[in-house]
C-alpha cells in the first residue's frame, strides 16, 4: 500500500497555495488585498501563486472596479474546491 | 515519518487559521437580525407607555440609525469578503410582512385592549432573534 503522501496534489502542496485555497474555500470570493494581508505575503508572491492556481483551473480571477478603484476578486472553481478537499483529506490521513 | 506528520499538521493548522480569519471578516446575517429583533422587542412596547408622537420620533431615529448601520455593515464587509447570503430575500420579505401584520394587529386591538404593543413587539421581534441565534450557531 502506498503512503498517503503520494496522493498529495503537487500544485496545492505549496504552503502559500494551500492557505490561499483554504481562504477561498470559506467564501464566494475574496478581494486581492484582503487575501494578501491575511496570508501575509507580498503582491508579487500572491500574484505568482494565483497564476499557478489559475493555470491549473483551481481559481478564477475577476477584475472589476469599486467606484474608481480597480479591484481583483478571486474565487475557487469546482475542480479547485474538490482538489482542496481531497488534499486536506490526505493531510489528515498523514497526521492520523 | 514524524517529519511528514509534523509538516502535514502545520499545514492543516495554517489552513484552519486562515479559514477562521476569513470567516471572522465575512458579513454575517445574524448581526443585523439581532439588531432588528432587539429593536422590535425593546422599542415597540414603548408605544404602550409613552405618547405616540414622542416615542414615534425615538423609534424613527433608532430605525434610521439601524438602517445606516445595516447598510454600512454589509458594504464594508462585502468590500473584502463576499459570501452567499444565508437569509434569502423571501425570508426578509416574510419577516417584514409578519412585522407589518403584527403592527396592524396591535394598532387595531389597541383601541380595546392594553399592552397590545408590548405583545406585538415580542411577537414580531422574537422570530428575528430565533433566526439570528440559529444562524450564529451554524457559523
Amino acid at each position: 500500500m502506498s503512503h498517503p503522501r503520494t496522493k498529495l496534489d503537487g500544485i496545492i502542496h505549496n504552503p502559500t497555495r494551500l492557505s490561499l485555497l483554504a481562504a477561498l474555500a470559506k467564501a464566494d470570493s475574496l478581494e486581492f488585498k484582503f487575501l494578501r494581508d491575511t496570508l501575509d505575503v507580498s503582491d508579487s508572491v500572491l500574484s505568482r501563486q494565483i497564476a499557478s492556481l489559475e493555470e491549473a483551473g483551481y481559481v478564477k480571477v475577476k477584475k472589476g472596479y469599486a467606484g474608481k478603484r480597480p479591484r481583483t476578486w478571486l474565487s475557487l472553481t469546482q475542480p479547485g474546491s474538490k482538489a482542496f478537499e481531497e488534499h486536506v483529506q490526505v493531510l489528515m490521513e498523514i497526521v492520523g | 515519518m514524524q517529519a511528514n506528520e509534523n509538516a502535514a499538521k502545520a499545514m492543516l493548522d495554517d489552513a484552519y487559521q486562515v479559514g477562521r480569519a476569513v470567516s471572522r471578516r465575512a458579513p454575517k446575517d445574524f448581526v443585523p437580525l439581532y439588531f432588528w429583533g432587539a429593536f422590535l422587542v425593546l422599542l415597540v412596547p414603548g408605544f404602550d407607555y409613552f405618547s405616540t408622537t414622542e416615542w414615534g420620533w425615538t423609534v424613527i431615529a433608532v430605525a434610521a440609525a439601524g438602517t445606516t448601520f445595516t447598510a454600512y455593515y454589509y458594504a464594508s464587509r462585502s468590500r473584502q469578503v463576499r459570501t452567499v447570503e444565508r437569509v434569502g430575500p423571501w425570508t426578509w420579505i416574510a419577516l417584514n410582512a409578519w412585522v407589518s401584520l403584527v403592527g396592524l394587529g396591535s394598532l387595531a386591538l389597541g383601541v380595546r385592549f392594553q399592552f397590545t404593543y408590548t405583545l406585538g413587539g415580542l411577537l414580531s421581534g422574537v422570530p428575528y432573534l430565533l433566526l439570528a441565534e440559529r444562524l450564529r450557531n451554524q457559523v
